[in-house]
């Protein structure tokens, strides 16, 4: 394979609290090569945005957070990097997309005004060259009476709108890596099909690799290239999307696969996960599903499971795969 | 946007009014006046001069004798000054909005500044020595303030005069008239300034500590906005904007606040006649005075709502 | 619940996450050790503790009375005998200053109980009644806000003087002038408190289950207010022993035999003593302010111990 776009190497993330150190994110391994679509799925603080935002450099400043390892953008670190030299890098070569387009913008200036700046900024257009652009770009991702939406303020238009402009803002410079967090989760049902599908067209027209957070493993199926499964901060299985949904290795994947409905399956209730995700300010050494797990055994108390392979395009940690192994 | 000022315009006027009873109140049962209160006054002439200035009629027709003269732009007669109450609150007003005025620009500017640097380093050292200033200028009594700085930069080390607005037997015009009355004002500027600057920076630190952690900051820097660009742009605008509304209250609340401060420095201003003819009980000037500050309220008020909606986008385009 | 949902500001996070770790004590045993922990706040606490202590006791212990004359004695420096010199009347300053500080502190403390218990009631009645109720307490409230507390307060002073009150009853009525100035600010606070908690799912729920009105209110709904009733009432003390002051060092407040703070400071008006003899007027300035500072830093303690959400707003 080639020189990844961006590679996650052994990150980890602490957050200094006052109740003691909460444990993001550990330890977590994963690339993405140009153009590829990778999905990170997980529970609600599993530390999926978490990932998204060391990659931007958005996260507070130590001592209240601290981070290990090494992300690296076309092999070079960018947590050794210092901030002035990250900046120029945020909007230009990797873009975000937030869960809320509501409180994304900012509420005092016009969407043109917001959309303008990143042009400003990093491909030093003139005021008027950056308006003509910016009017383009809405155009582009599908706003009609684009000089109009331009003129507006945030708090006049839909939710869906909102995030086409986002959309917009986040293509202006021709990012390589867009990550979207959650995307969708904030919108209507029939709003979601169409951002998503926008956010296909841009993603094809432009050659841009994504990075999409969500917990919603329809979207996954439908926009992934490869799935990255994350649990209590850990990555505890990877592959393709067709490894994942066909055959997951990982009771957690497994879990998250039956409790989803299936259009056309009948079942009398969906199948649960019991129990919780462990607080990240008491994580324990062993593997932290194991309380959770089905088919928990006494060593998955006392040992903290390793990604291995299961195939050549899928990998797992879980210590029943290397026991059977062993076996 | 039009119907929204017109809406609170009608709001204040019942205030205005409510305000000027309340007023009226407080001083027509107040026992005694100007003229009980001069014991030099046989109990035939003092009958006379209540008939004279209307004080031996009943409540209402004296309240509304008053309002009427209000709504003429009559505000009394001022019995100690012997000089329409107008004429009064004319000459003293402008040396009081003077200082007013100096002092608002100054601790704006001040606490605007080091509300968002603390607030933009929250908890390091410079936030941790603002913090302790905050509460040391909040805690501060006024005459105390004015009178150990009159103490130590008028009395001890003689740099600044001790109050008053110009020097005694002055005649100095143009710039040397306006030197001197500069020089009178460092030491009232600077305990008006002190005694503001505390509470304000304190609004300011946290308002923009709101501010920064909107979600609309994160974005701006998730586009690879220069920090000044996020903070002073993005950050900064939105937390200007309850600032907004904040200012609307500054000026009656620095005319009632420089009361004590005028009084100590001797400066020749509304506060100061205010408290001088509370003595002789002169009423019309003290109700023009107490009424003016309500005006001046509601007033602010009406401004401050009105500057905040053309501020807020949410509100200017609803 | 989202642990570490990013949306939400850094220090809320921190409390979300506190919260999951000392699970199992109750909201206001977790206060009272954020409270603890804060050594500012301890530090003012333990200072104010100690002028109380000083105030009430401290005249007992001081070997001279109130008003206690020696010509001989008068208008010394503070030395050994006198640690903080004497008057013109050669009375002892330490003596009248911690007589003072029992009048100034019971000034401060009853006025804002009044006035806590006054806007409280009338700010939830306001917020949970609603319709003609509460516009007529918060049109109440405008109005008392029209003119600023300061004149009012001082024409208020001059009322006193022109009744003729006699000073031991001064006080009171001083106090009862401060409280029914300053309802208003809680009573606005707690009026929208009350009215976005009733219109919270968890009052709707007490609702349904049809509760009676008693038990809503007194065991669902108020307690909910309870920190920001602490946290506004201390720092309306040092609002009020600050008024107070500046009443009785005008000569409207606190009238002298009786001293408080503020007209003790009164002699800094005489030239001579002003110039020559700051230990009269020093000391009861310095009290005040070390005793409003202290109560300011233990009130944003306070605030930050019950209720991390709350920002510093709102204090002006």
């Amino acid at each position: 394979m080639s020189q990844p776009l961006i590679e996650f190497d052994r990150l980890s993330v602490q957050f200094a609290t006052e109740q003691g150190v909460a444990r993001a994110v550990q330890d977590v391994s994963f690339a993405i090569q140009a153009g590829e679509s990778v999905a990170v799925v997980g529970e609600s603080g599993c530390g999926k945005s978490v990932t998204a935002l060391s990659l931007m450099g958005l996260l507070p400043p130590a001592p209240a957070c601290r981070l290990g390892g090494e992300v690296r953008l076309d092999a070079a670190n960018l947590l050794a990097l210092p901030p002035a030299a990250w900046r120029p890098l945020r909007g230009r070569d990797i873009a975000m997309v937030f869960q809320e387009p509501m409180s994304a913008l900012n509420p005092v200036l016009s969407v043109g005004e917001q959309l303008m700046e990143p042009l400003l900024t990093h491909r030093q257009l003139s005021p008027a060259a950056a308006w003509q652009q910016a009017i383009a770009l809405l155009q582009q991702v599908g706003i009609a009476r684009p000089e109009a939406i331009a003129a507006s303020y945030p708090h006049q238009l839909s939710g869906g709108m909102l995030q086409r402009v986002m959309l917009a803002i986040a293509i202006s410079c021709q990012p390589r890596l867009l990550i979207a967090d959650e995307p969708t989760t904030a919108l209507d049902v029939t709003i979601q099909a169409q951002i998503l599908d926008l956010l296909r067209r841009l993603q094809q027209a432009s050659g841009m690799a994504l990075l999409l957070i969500t917990h919603d493993l329809g979207i996954v199926a439908e926009m992934a290239d490869r799935v990255v499964v994350m649990y209590a901060g850990r990555v505890v299985e990877t592959g393709s999307v067709r490894d994942i949904f066909r055959h997951p290795q990982h009771p957690y994947t497994q879990g998250l696969l039956a409790s989803r409905p299936v259009p056309g399956r009948r079942l009398a209730r969906l199948a649960a996960i019991p129990g919780q995700v462990p607080s990240p300010l008491a994580l324990p050494d062993h593997c932290a599903f194991a309380e959770r797990c089905p088919h928990a055994r006494p060593a998955c108390l006392h040992r903290q499971p390793v990604l291995q392979a299961t195939s050549p395009t899928q990998q797992a940690a879980c210590l029943l795969l290397s026991t059977e192994e062993a076996a | 946007m039009r119907t929204y000022v017109l809406r609170r315009l009608l709001g204040a006027i019942p205030l205005l009014f409510g305000a000027s009873l309340l007023i009226f109140l407080v001083f027509a049962l107040t026992p005694g006046d100007f003229i009980d209160g001069n014991i030099n006054l046989t109990p035939q002439r003092a009958a006379e001069l209540k008939a004279l200035y209307g004080l031996d009629r009943p409540l209402w027709a004296r309240y509304l004798g008053w309002l009427s003269q209000l709504l003429h732009g009559d505000l009394g007669f001022s019995l100690q000054h012997q000089i329409p109450v107008s004429t009064l609150l004319g000459q003293y007003l402008w040396s009081s909005f003077l200082l007013a005025l100096v002092s608002l620009l100054l601790y704006w500017t001040l606490s605007l500044a080091v509300g968002v640097l603390a607030a933009v380093r929250p908890y390091s050292w410079f936030d941790r020595v603002v913090t302790l200033l905050v509460f040391a200028a909040m805690s501060f009594p006024v005459f105390f303030l004015c009178l150990l700085l009159i103490k130590w930069f008028a009395v001890d080390l003689g740099w600044l005069p001790v109050g008053g607005m110009i020097s005694i037997g002055s005649n100095a015009t143009g710039w040397d008239y306006a030197l001197d009355v500069a020089r009178h004002m460092v030491l009232p500027v600077l305990t008006l300034v002190m005694l503001q600057a505390g509470g304000l920076t304190r609004y300011v630190r946290a308002s923009m500590l709101d501010a920064l952690a909107m979600d609309c900051v994160r974005t701006a820097r998730a586009k690879g906005l220069p920090e000044r660009v996020v903070i002073l742009r993005h950050a900064l605008r939105n937390a200007l904007l309850p600032l907004i509304a904040l200012l609307g209250f500054e000026l009656p609340g620095l005319f009632a606040g420089a009361i004590v401060t005028e009084k100590i420095f001797n400066w020749p201003g509304v506060g100061h006649i205010h408290i001088d003819t509370l003595a002789a009980r002169d009423y019309p000037v003290l109700m023009s005075f107490t009424l003016l500050l309500a005006v001046l309220t509601i007033v602010g008020n009406l401004l401050a709502d009105v500057l905040s909606a053309l501020a807020d986008p949410r509100i200017r385009l609803r | 619940m989202s642990v570490l949902s990013l949306r939400l500001p850094w220090r809320r996070r921190q409390a979300e996450l506190a919260s999951l770790a000392s699970a199992g004590r109750t909201p206001w045993q977790q206060a009272l050790a954020r409270l603890w922990r804060n050594r500012p706040a301890m530090l003012a606490l333990l200072f104010l503790a100690l002028m109380v202590v000083a105030c009430v006791a401290g005249p007992w212990l001081l070997p001279w009375d109130l008003e206690t004359t020696d010509a001989l004695a008068a208008n010394h420096a503070p030395g050994a005998t006198h640690w903080l010199g004497t008057d013109f009347l050669g009375r002892d300053i330490l003596t009248r200053l911690l007589h003072a500080g029992r009048i100034s502190l019971a000034v401060g403390l009853v006025s804002v109980v009044l006035s806590v218990v006054l806007g409280y009631v009338l700010g939830a009645l306001a917020g949970y009644a609603g319709g003609w109720l509460d516009g007529a307490i918060m049109r109440l409230a405008d109005l008392l806000m029209t003119i600023p507390s300061l004149p009012l307060l001082i024409i208020l002073g001059a009322l006193l003087s022109e009744l003729q009150v006699a000073p031991e009853q001064r006080i009171y009525l001083v106090m009862l002038m401060l409280s029914l100035l300053g309802w208003t600010n809680l009573a606005r606070i707690i009026r929208g408190q009350v009215q976005s908690l009733r219109s919270r799912d968890f009052m709707l729920a007490t609702e349904v289950l049809g509760l009676p009105l008693w038990r809503r209110l007194l065991v669902h709904l108020l307690p909910n207010t309870i920190p920001t009733l602490i946290v506004v009432a201390t720092t309306g003390v040092a609002g009020a022993i600050l008024n107070e002051s500046y009443l009785s060092y005008l000569g409207l407040g606190v009238v002298p035999p009786t001293p408080s703070w503020g007209n003790m400071m009164d002699t800094a008006n005489s030239f001579v003593d002003f110039q020559r003899r700051p230990w009269l007027w020093m000391p009861p300035g310095l009290a005040i302010f070390a005793t409003v500072i202290a109560i300011n830093v233990l009130g944003d303690g306070l605030r930050d111990a019950l209720d991390p959400r709350l920002q510093a707003r709102g204090a002006r």
